[in-house]
């Protein structure tokens, strides 16, 4: 399964999908003049990676960990944020455990608030670790 | 100086009694939103020494931007020639912040957009993020639109009641006036 490293810009996140490792991180700020250009192929890559799973469920790690640290996203960016989790949230069911960390900024409370609401549609567990500036 | 260039000295004046912090008029592109939200950044943070409210007087700032941005997309789309020239100014009063957006709008537009306003402003603060989240789960999405979803964000994030005005310019504009208000009341804890 080949990894998914996106470098990030002012107005995009960087993204970084390894499997290998077993690190996943999206990070910095969302805000793409073409959301969904920026977002479908991060989509595709993990219904791409559910498939693989089912047939190489891993065995040294009981659970798989996907970090947010976002700066900023804004709301066309969440609709796809809520697609993404949804596809964590179908691995969970369907393979292997997920987790979600969701890293702010200390002072961000809007982005604290923003990880609750998602927490609140999925079943999914999420962590939350407040940074002081990441 | 001639007597018709007096007016800028007028505007500078209005902009300092009301503490303007920023202002701008003209075609909102993303280089123009891109530049304005890079500039309150520096400004934000000479003006305002809470770093929460210098988090949430920016975040509101961009989806009030991009909300200008979406209307003038849609207005070069239209028949209808709306002028896709607007304004966006950030004031200071007090220690609360304001924001207001000018735009034209379609006639036509006008009731849809007051009802999607209302219907927020009567909602809760818990029965706003039972909509928010009710939008980002149901699947359509028009991505210029966004279905409200960015109003109901700028709703939850400002914590106040979004004042708007509607004023009729002929039998096809209408100048939409939109305002916020971000109060600075938010205690920066580091827990």
């Amino acid at each position: 399964m080949t990894s998914l490293i996106v470098e990030p810009t002012d107005l995009t996140p960087g993204v970084r999908f390894l499997p290998s490792t077993f690190e996943f991180e999206i990070s910095g700020e969302s805000r793409p003049e073409n959301v969904r250009k920026f977002y479908e192929p991060v989509m595709e890559w993990l219904e791409n990676y559910k498939v693989w799973l089912k047939s190489n469920k891993p065995g040294s790690v009981d659970k798989l960990i996907f970090k947010f640290k976002f700066q900023y996203f804004n709301s066309t960016s969440a609709k796809f944020l809520t697609s993404i989790i949804a596809r964590l949230d179908a691995i969970r069911k369907e393979i292997m455990p997920v987790e979600i960390e969701w890293y702010y900024d200390t002072p961000d409370v809007d982005m604290k608030n923003s990880g609750e609401e998602f927490s609140k549609m999925f079943t999914l567990p999420f962590r939350f670790y407040s940074v002081e500036l990441m | 100086m001639s007597k018709k260039d007096d007016f800028v000295y007028d505007i500078l004046q209005v902009m300092e009694q009301n503490n303007v912090l920023l202002a701008f008029t003209g075609e909102f592109d993303m280089r123009v939103i891109n530049a304005l939200v890079n500039s309150v950044r520096g400004k934000l943070s000479s003006v305002e020494s809470n770093p929460s409210v210098q988090k949430k007087v920016y975040n509101v700032m961009v989806e009030c931007l991009e909300n200008i941005f979406r209307h003038s997309a849609e207005a070069k789309q239209d028949e209808v020639a709306l002028r896709s020239f607007a304004i966006f100014t950030l004031q200071k009063q007090g220690n609360d912040y304001f924001l207001v957006t000018g735009n034209y709008i379609k006639n036509g537009s006008v009731v849809q957009l007051k009802n999607m306003i209302d219907k927020i402003n009567i909602l809760d603060k818990e029965q706003k993020k039972e909509m928010y989240r009710q939008i980002l789960s149901n699947g359509e999405f028009s991505e210029k639109g966004g279905a409200g979803l960015g109003m109901i964000d700028i709703a939850i994030k400002s914590d106040s009641r979004l004042q708007y005005e509607f004023n009729e310019i002929d039998q096809q504009r209408t100048f939409y006036v939109f305002q916020v208000r971000i109060h600075n009341n938010y205690t920066y804890s580091k827990n």
